[in-house]
Protein backbone atom coordinates (compact mmCIF):
# COMPACT_ATOMS: atom_id res chain seq x y z
CA UNK A 1 0.00 0.00 0.00
CA UNK A 2 0.88 3.71 -0.78
CA UNK A 3 2.63 5.68 2.29
CA UNK A 4 -0.25 8.15 2.05
CA UNK A 5 -2.62 5.42 2.00
CA UNK A 6 -1.23 3.95 5.02
CA UNK A 7 -0.50 7.45 6.50
CA UNK A 8 -4.50 7.98 6.38
CA UNK A 9 -5.24 4.70 7.79
CA UNK A 10 -3.25 5.48 10.70
CA UNK A 11 -4.78 8.42 11.45
CA UNK A 12 -8.33 7.06 11.55
CA UNK A 13 -7.12 4.99 14.41
CA UNK A 14 -8.09 7.07 17.28
CA UNK A 15 -11.70 6.97 16.08
CA UNK A 16 -11.99 3.40 15.06
CA UNK A 17 -14.15 2.77 17.97
CA UNK A 18 -16.43 5.42 16.68
CA UNK A 19 -16.76 3.88 12.87
CA UNK A 20 -16.91 0.44 14.50
CA UNK A 21 -19.73 1.68 16.44
CA UNK A 22 -21.46 3.51 13.42
CA UNK A 23 -21.30 0.45 11.09
CA UNK A 24 -22.62 -1.82 13.65
CA UNK A 25 -26.00 0.73 12.96
CA UNK A 26 -26.01 0.17 9.59
CA UNK A 27 -25.78 -3.69 9.67
CA UNK A 28 -28.82 -3.71 12.66
CA UNK A 29 -31.01 -1.12 10.24
CA UNK A 30 -29.96 -3.80 7.22
CA UNK A 31 -30.92 -6.78 9.22
CA UNK A 32 -34.18 -5.12 11.08
CA UNK A 33 -35.15 -4.11 7.05
CA UNK A 34 -34.45 -7.69 5.71
CA UNK A 35 -35.10 -10.63 8.41
CA UNK A 36 -37.84 -8.73 11.21
CA UNK B 1 6.20 6.43 -4.37
CA UNK B 2 8.34 3.67 -2.35
CA UNK B 3 6.97 2.48 0.84
CA UNK B 4 8.80 3.46 3.74
CA UNK B 5 9.77 0.46 5.97
CA UNK B 6 9.39 2.18 9.68
CA UNK B 7 5.56 3.23 8.22
CA UNK B 8 4.05 0.27 7.13
CA UNK B 9 1.85 -1.67 9.21
CA UNK B 10 3.94 -5.08 9.05
CA UNK B 11 7.00 -3.47 9.21
CA UNK B 12 6.77 -1.26 12.05
CA UNK B 13 5.70 -4.92 14.31
CA UNK B 14 6.53 -7.57 12.67
CA UNK B 15 5.61 -9.12 16.13
CA UNK B 16 2.20 -8.23 15.26
CA UNK B 17 2.25 -10.44 11.87
CA UNK B 18 3.63 -13.38 14.35
CA UNK B 19 1.35 -12.94 17.15
CA UNK B 20 -1.80 -12.92 14.82
CA UNK B 21 -0.69 -16.13 13.20
CA UNK B 22 0.97 -18.16 15.93
CA UNK B 23 -1.83 -16.53 18.71
CA UNK B 24 -4.68 -15.78 17.61
CA UNK B 25 -5.52 -17.40 14.31
CA UNK B 26 -5.27 -20.62 15.69
CA UNK B 27 -7.50 -20.26 18.79
CA UNK B 28 -10.67 -18.49 16.14
CA UNK B 29 -9.82 -21.49 13.69
CA UNK B 30 -10.60 -23.90 16.65
CA UNK B 31 -13.54 -22.15 17.78
CA UNK B 32 -14.98 -21.77 14.21
CA UNK B 33 -14.08 -24.91 13.36
CA UNK B 34 -16.13 -26.46 16.88
CA UNK B 35 -18.89 -23.82 15.79
CA UNK B 36 -20.25 -25.85 12.71
CA UNK B 37 -18.75 -29.24 14.00
CA UNK B 38 -21.44 -28.74 17.41
CA UNK B 39 -23.79 -27.08 14.49
CA UNK B 40 -23.55 -30.24 12.36
CA UNK B 41 -23.86 -32.59 15.30
CA UNK B 42 -26.44 -30.65 17.08
CA UNK B 43 -28.99 -30.02 14.17
CA UNK B 44 -26.99 -32.43 11.93
CA UNK B 45 -26.66 -29.27 9.28
CA UNK B 46 -25.48 -26.26 9.02
CA UNK B 47 -27.61 -23.61 10.55
CA UNK B 48 -27.65 -20.03 9.41
CA UNK B 49 -29.61 -17.67 6.97
CA UNK B 50 -31.45 -20.40 5.42
CA UNK B 51 -32.21 -23.15 8.07
CA UNK B 52 -32.85 -21.46 12.15
CA UNK B 53 -30.65 -22.39 14.65
CA UNK B 54 -32.59 -25.29 16.67
CA UNK B 55 -32.28 -23.54 20.16
CA UNK B 56 -32.86 -20.05 19.14
CA UNK B 57 -35.39 -20.46 16.45
CA UNK B 58 -33.91 -18.53 13.96
CA UNK B 59 -32.42 -17.41 10.95
CA UNK B 60 -29.32 -15.90 10.96
CA UNK B 61 -26.36 -15.40 8.50
CA UNK B 62 -23.09 -16.57 10.19
CA UNK B 63 -21.47 -13.77 9.22
CA UNK B 64 -23.89 -11.47 11.25
CA UNK B 65 -22.86 -13.52 14.36
CA UNK B 66 -19.12 -13.32 13.53
CA UNK B 67 -19.69 -9.51 13.02
CA UNK B 68 -21.92 -9.12 16.10
CA UNK B 69 -18.76 -10.72 17.92
CA UNK B 70 -15.91 -8.59 16.47
CA UNK B 71 -17.57 -5.24 16.95
CA UNK B 72 -19.02 -5.94 20.80
CA UNK B 73 -15.82 -7.83 21.54
CA UNK B 74 -13.91 -4.34 19.98
CA UNK B 75 -15.66 -1.66 21.85
CA UNK B 76 -16.03 -3.14 25.17
CA UNK B 77 -12.37 -4.64 25.50
CA UNK B 78 -11.23 -0.96 24.44
CA UNK B 79 -12.29 -0.32 27.82
CA UNK B 80 -11.74 -3.32 29.67
CA UNK B 81 -14.93 -5.33 29.71
CA UNK B 82 -16.58 -8.41 28.41
CA UNK B 83 -19.05 -7.95 25.34
CA UNK B 84 -22.11 -8.82 27.40
CA UNK B 85 -23.46 -4.96 27.93
CA UNK B 86 -24.00 -4.61 23.85
CA UNK B 87 -24.25 -8.28 22.76
CA UNK B 88 -27.41 -8.94 25.30
CA UNK B 89 -29.81 -6.15 24.40
CA UNK B 90 -28.65 -6.65 20.56
CA UNK B 91 -29.27 -10.26 20.83
CA UNK B 92 -32.61 -9.93 22.40
CA UNK B 93 -33.88 -7.07 20.69
CA UNK B 94 -32.22 -7.17 17.14
CA UNK B 95 -31.60 -10.89 16.48
CA UNK B 96 -34.50 -11.51 18.47
CA UNK B 97 -33.03 -14.15 20.47
CA UNK B 98 -35.47 -13.91 23.81
CA UNK B 99 -35.66 -17.22 24.90
CA UNK B 100 -34.26 -19.22 27.79
CA UNK B 101 -31.54 -20.18 26.34
CA UNK B 102 -29.94 -16.72 25.83
CA UNK B 103 -28.93 -16.31 29.22
CA UNK B 104 -26.19 -19.30 29.25
CA UNK B 105 -25.45 -18.67 25.65
CA UNK B 106 -24.01 -14.76 26.63
CA UNK B 107 -22.27 -16.76 29.16
CA UNK B 108 -20.28 -18.35 26.52
CA UNK B 109 -19.48 -15.44 24.66
CA UNK B 110 -18.47 -13.27 27.70
CA UNK B 111 -16.10 -16.10 28.90
CA UNK B 112 -14.46 -16.98 25.94
CA UNK B 113 -14.57 -13.39 23.63
CA UNK B 114 -11.91 -11.55 26.04
CA UNK B 115 -9.06 -14.42 25.51
CA UNK B 116 -8.51 -12.76 22.45
CA UNK B 117 -8.00 -9.44 24.91
CA UNK B 118 -6.07 -11.37 27.37
CA UNK B 119 -3.56 -12.42 25.04
CA UNK B 120 -3.05 -8.91 22.90
CA UNK B 121 -3.03 -7.04 26.21
CA UNK B 122 -0.36 -9.66 27.39
CA UNK B 123 2.14 -9.59 24.56
CA UNK B 124 1.58 -5.20 24.88
CA UNK B 125 2.79 -5.65 28.46
CA UNK B 126 -0.58 -4.11 30.27
CA UNK B 127 -0.05 -6.83 32.25
CA UNK B 128 0.66 -7.37 36.06
CA UNK B 129 -0.49 -10.26 38.08
CA UNK B 130 0.10 -8.71 40.96
CA UNK B 131 -2.79 -6.38 40.37
CA UNK B 132 -5.09 -8.46 38.79
CA UNK B 133 -4.74 -11.97 41.45
CA UNK B 134 -6.66 -10.60 44.23
CA UNK B 135 -9.42 -8.86 42.57
CA UNK B 136 -9.83 -12.23 40.68
CA UNK B 137 -9.73 -14.60 43.61
CA UNK B 138 -12.67 -11.82 44.99
CA UNK B 139 -14.76 -12.42 41.67
CA UNK B 140 -14.50 -16.11 42.42
CA UNK B 141 -16.08 -15.95 46.00
CA UNK B 142 -18.31 -13.53 45.00
CA UNK B 143 -19.54 -15.09 41.73
CA UNK B 144 -20.33 -18.96 43.38
CA UNK B 145 -22.07 -16.60 46.98
CA UNK B 146 -24.20 -14.28 44.45
CA UNK B 147 -26.89 -17.19 43.23
CA UNK B 148 -27.52 -18.17 46.92
CA UNK B 149 -27.57 -14.26 48.00
CA UNK B 150 -30.55 -14.24 44.87
CA UNK B 151 -32.70 -16.85 46.30
CA UNK B 152 -32.31 -15.71 49.72
CA UNK B 153 -31.67 -11.77 50.95
CA UNK B 154 -31.97 -10.45 47.02
CA UNK B 155 -35.46 -12.94 45.97
CA UNK B 156 -36.87 -9.23 45.65
CA UNK B 157 -34.54 -8.12 43.25
CA UNK B 158 -36.56 -5.10 41.47
CA UNK B 159 -35.58 -2.23 44.11
CA UNK B 160 -32.05 -3.52 43.74
CA UNK B 161 -31.60 -3.27 40.28
CA UNK B 162 -33.03 0.76 40.46
CA UNK B 163 -30.60 1.36 42.76
CA UNK B 164 -27.70 -0.36 40.18
CA UNK B 165 -29.46 1.71 37.61
CA UNK B 166 -28.79 4.82 39.63
CA UNK B 167 -25.29 3.93 40.32
CA UNK B 168 -24.68 3.53 36.79
CA UNK B 169 -26.08 6.61 35.36
CA UNK B 170 -24.41 8.72 38.30
CA UNK B 171 -21.38 6.86 37.28
CA UNK B 172 -21.51 7.04 33.36
CA UNK B 173 -22.19 11.31 34.11
CA UNK B 174 -19.41 11.21 36.43
CA UNK B 175 -16.83 9.81 33.75
CA UNK B 176 -18.17 11.36 30.86
CA UNK B 177 -17.25 14.39 32.73
CA UNK B 178 -14.07 13.12 33.23
CA UNK B 179 -13.74 13.22 29.66
CA UNK B 180 -14.42 16.43 28.69
CA UNK B 181 -11.44 17.63 31.58
CA UNK B 182 -9.43 15.15 30.54
CA UNK B 183 -9.90 16.74 27.01
CA UNK B 184 -9.10 20.42 27.62
CA UNK B 185 -6.16 19.36 29.88
CA UNK B 186 -4.52 17.74 26.53
CA UNK B 187 -2.67 20.46 25.59
CA UNK B 188 -1.39 21.26 29.76
CA UNK B 189 -0.07 19.89 32.14
CA UNK B 190 1.86 16.80 32.92
CA UNK B 191 -0.58 13.88 33.00
CA UNK B 192 -1.38 10.53 31.15
CA UNK B 193 -3.93 12.76 28.71
CA UNK B 194 -0.80 15.89 27.72
CA UNK B 195 2.13 12.75 27.86
CA UNK B 196 -0.19 10.91 25.41
CA UNK B 197 -1.05 14.26 23.14
CA UNK B 198 2.39 15.18 23.16
CA UNK B 199 3.57 11.26 22.11
CA UNK B 200 1.25 10.91 19.37
CA UNK B 201 2.12 14.68 17.51
CA UNK B 202 5.70 14.17 17.59
CA UNK B 203 5.17 10.53 16.23
CA UNK B 204 2.94 11.78 13.78
CA UNK B 205 5.20 14.83 12.86
CA UNK B 206 7.77 11.76 11.87
CA UNK B 207 5.44 10.04 9.62
CA UNK B 208 4.90 7.29 11.85
CA UNK B 209 1.34 5.88 13.16
CA UNK B 210 0.22 8.37 16.04
CA UNK B 211 0.33 6.15 19.05
CA UNK B 212 0.29 7.92 22.09
CA UNK B 213 0.98 5.39 23.86
CA UNK B 214 4.67 4.00 23.26
CA UNK B 215 4.78 0.04 22.32
CA UNK B 216 5.59 -2.42 25.30
CA UNK B 217 5.55 0.39 27.95
CA UNK B 218 4.85 -2.11 31.23
CA UNK B 219 2.40 -2.04 34.30
CA UNK B 220 5.47 -2.67 37.20
CA UNK B 221 5.00 -3.70 40.76
CA UNK B 222 7.16 -1.59 42.45
CA UNK B 223 6.80 -2.17 46.16
CA UNK B 224 4.63 -4.24 48.18
CA UNK B 225 4.61 -3.89 51.82
CA UNK B 226 1.78 -6.29 53.34
CA UNK B 227 -1.41 -5.70 51.72
CA UNK B 228 -0.37 -2.16 49.99
CA UNK B 229 1.03 -2.83 46.21
CA UNK B 230 2.53 -0.14 44.56
CA UNK B 231 2.28 0.09 40.32
CA UNK B 232 3.90 1.63 38.22
CA UNK B 233 2.91 2.73 34.70
CA UNK B 234 4.77 5.51 32.52
CA UNK B 235 6.15 7.35 35.30
CA UNK B 236 2.72 7.46 37.42
CA UNK B 237 1.93 5.52 40.32
CA UNK B 238 -0.68 3.67 41.94
CA UNK B 239 -0.93 2.58 45.72
CA UNK B 240 -3.70 -0.16 45.79
CA UNK B 241 -4.69 -2.20 48.92
CA UNK B 242 -5.30 -5.67 47.76
CA UNK B 243 -7.67 -6.28 50.90
CA UNK B 244 -9.86 -3.44 49.08
CA UNK B 245 -9.39 -5.16 45.66
CA UNK B 246 -10.14 -8.29 47.14
CA UNK B 247 -13.51 -6.95 48.51
CA UNK B 248 -14.39 -5.16 45.35
CA UNK B 249 -14.06 -8.20 43.34
CA UNK B 250 -16.38 -10.10 45.77
CA UNK B 251 -18.66 -7.68 46.00
CA UNK B 252 -18.56 -7.13 42.49
CA UNK B 253 -18.96 -10.79 41.62
CA UNK B 254 -21.58 -11.06 44.25
CA UNK B 255 -23.73 -8.37 42.41
CA UNK B 256 -23.33 -9.50 38.60
CA UNK B 257 -23.76 -13.24 39.91
CA UNK B 258 -27.09 -12.51 41.33
CA UNK B 259 -28.31 -10.33 38.73
CA UNK B 260 -27.24 -12.81 36.24
CA UNK B 261 -24.71 -10.37 34.35
CA UNK B 262 -20.75 -9.91 33.58
CA UNK B 263 -18.96 -7.63 35.86
CA UNK B 264 -17.12 -6.01 34.18
CA UNK B 265 -19.31 -3.19 33.67
CA UNK B 266 -20.03 -2.85 37.35
CA UNK B 267 -15.57 -3.16 38.02
CA UNK B 268 -14.50 -0.73 34.89
CA UNK B 269 -16.48 2.39 36.44
CA UNK B 270 -15.11 1.69 40.10
CA UNK B 271 -11.95 1.88 38.84
CA UNK B 272 -11.70 4.15 36.50
CA UNK B 273 -13.62 6.71 38.88
CA UNK B 274 -12.74 5.82 41.89
CA UNK B 275 -9.45 4.35 41.85
CA UNK B 276 -8.36 7.00 38.90
CA UNK B 277 -6.49 4.09 37.14
CA UNK B 278 -6.07 4.83 33.38
CA UNK B 279 -7.81 2.40 31.21
CA UNK B 280 -4.26 1.46 30.05
CA UNK B 281 -3.90 0.21 33.43
CA UNK B 282 -6.93 -1.16 34.36
CA UNK B 283 -7.60 -3.41 31.59
CA UNK B 284 -4.65 -5.89 32.89
CA UNK B 285 -6.98 -6.31 36.57
CA UNK B 286 -10.19 -6.30 34.32
CA UNK B 287 -10.17 -8.46 31.36
CA UNK B 288 -8.83 -11.39 33.85
CA UNK B 289 -11.78 -10.67 35.97
CA UNK B 290 -14.16 -10.96 33.93
CA UNK B 291 -13.16 -13.91 31.92
CA UNK B 292 -12.71 -15.50 35.50
CA UNK B 293 -16.39 -14.46 36.91
CA UNK B 294 -17.65 -16.34 33.36
CA UNK B 295 -16.23 -19.28 33.87
CA UNK B 296 -17.29 -19.20 37.60
CA UNK B 297 -20.95 -18.19 36.18
CA UNK B 298 -20.79 -21.28 33.77
CA UNK B 299 -19.51 -23.51 36.15
CA UNK B 300 -22.79 -22.38 38.86
CA UNK B 301 -24.90 -23.15 35.37
CA UNK B 302 -23.69 -26.20 34.49
CA UNK B 303 -23.55 -27.71 38.06
CA UNK B 304 -25.13 -25.50 40.92
CA UNK B 305 -28.06 -24.40 39.38
CA UNK B 306 -29.35 -27.88 38.35
CA UNK B 307 -28.91 -28.75 41.28
CA UNK B 308 -31.22 -26.35 42.73
CA UNK B 309 -33.58 -25.86 40.06
CA UNK B 310 -33.37 -29.53 38.73
CA UNK B 311 -33.02 -28.35 35.20
CA UNK B 312 -29.79 -27.49 33.36
CA UNK B 313 -30.63 -24.86 30.41
CA UNK B 314 -28.61 -25.82 27.38
CA UNK B 315 -26.76 -22.67 25.60
CA UNK B 316 -26.72 -22.56 21.74
CA UNK B 317 -23.76 -23.88 21.18
CA UNK B 318 -22.78 -22.94 17.51
CA UNK B 319 -24.92 -19.59 18.00
CA UNK B 320 -22.25 -19.18 21.02
CA UNK B 321 -19.14 -19.86 19.43
CA UNK B 322 -19.57 -18.49 15.94
CA UNK B 323 -20.23 -14.97 18.36
CA UNK B 324 -17.06 -15.97 20.20
CA UNK B 325 -14.60 -16.48 16.95
CA UNK B 326 -15.63 -12.75 15.86
CA UNK B 327 -14.95 -11.63 19.44
CA UNK B 328 -11.44 -13.08 20.23
CA UNK B 329 -10.62 -10.93 17.11
CA UNK B 330 -11.97 -7.99 17.90
CA UNK B 331 -11.16 -7.69 21.18
CA UNK B 332 -7.65 -8.75 20.22
CA UNK B 333 -7.80 -5.46 17.69
CA UNK B 334 -9.03 -3.70 20.59
CA UNK B 335 -5.93 -4.83 22.74
CA UNK B 336 -3.78 -3.59 19.61
CA UNK B 337 -5.08 -0.33 19.09
CA UNK B 338 -5.82 0.83 22.48
CA UNK B 339 -2.89 3.04 22.58
CA UNK B 340 -3.95 4.93 19.84
CA UNK B 341 -6.88 6.08 21.34
CA UNK B 342 -6.96 8.73 23.52
CA UNK B 343 -7.88 8.64 27.09
CA UNK B 344 -10.48 10.80 26.55
CA UNK B 345 -12.26 8.59 23.40
CA UNK B 346 -12.33 5.45 25.57
CA UNK B 347 -13.79 7.59 29.03
CA UNK B 348 -16.28 8.85 26.51
CA UNK B 349 -17.13 5.48 25.51
CA UNK B 350 -17.47 3.74 28.75
CA UNK B 351 -19.12 6.91 30.30
CA UNK B 352 -21.74 6.25 27.72
CA UNK B 353 -21.98 2.71 27.74
CA UNK B 354 -22.04 2.72 31.58
CA UNK B 355 -24.62 5.42 31.37
CA UNK B 356 -27.03 3.61 28.87
CA UNK B 357 -26.04 -0.17 30.86
CA UNK B 358 -27.69 2.35 33.53
CA UNK B 359 -30.73 4.12 31.96
CA UNK B 360 -31.59 0.81 30.90
CA UNK B 361 -32.24 -0.70 34.60
CA UNK B 362 -33.85 2.31 35.90
CA UNK B 363 -35.81 2.41 32.25
CA UNK B 364 -37.11 -1.47 33.38
CA UNK B 365 -37.84 -0.47 36.69
CA UNK B 366 -40.70 1.74 35.86
CA UNK B 367 -41.35 0.25 32.03
CA UNK B 368 -40.99 -3.11 31.04
CA UNK B 369 -38.11 -3.23 28.42
CA UNK B 370 -39.25 -5.92 25.54
CA UNK B 371 -35.47 -7.74 26.28
CA UNK B 372 -34.35 -9.18 29.61
CA UNK B 373 -31.22 -7.29 31.32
Amino acid sequence: MRVGGMKNLHNLLPYLPFIVLALAVVVAIYHIEVYW
Amino acid sequence: MRANPEVTLAARSPTLQREFLVEQLPLIAAVLVLAFMIADIQGGFRPGGEIAFPLAELRIPIWHLIWMGFWTGYTMALVGEAAGIFALPYTMSILQFANLHVTPTMQLITFLNPFGALFGFHRSRQWNLDLALWVCLGGVVGGLSGPFLRITVLSEVRPFTLAVGLTLVFAGGHLCIAAVDGFRRRTSGSGLEAKFHTEAEARREKGLSPAGIPLGLGIKTIGREGSRLTIEFWDQRWQINQVTMFVTGALVGAISAALGVGGGFLLVPIFAALYRLPMYVLVAATIPYVIVLSGVGLFTYKFILPAVAGAEIAPEWAWGLFVAAGGILGSWAAAKTQRFVPQHFLLAILGGITGVAGSLYVTDFFFPLPFRL
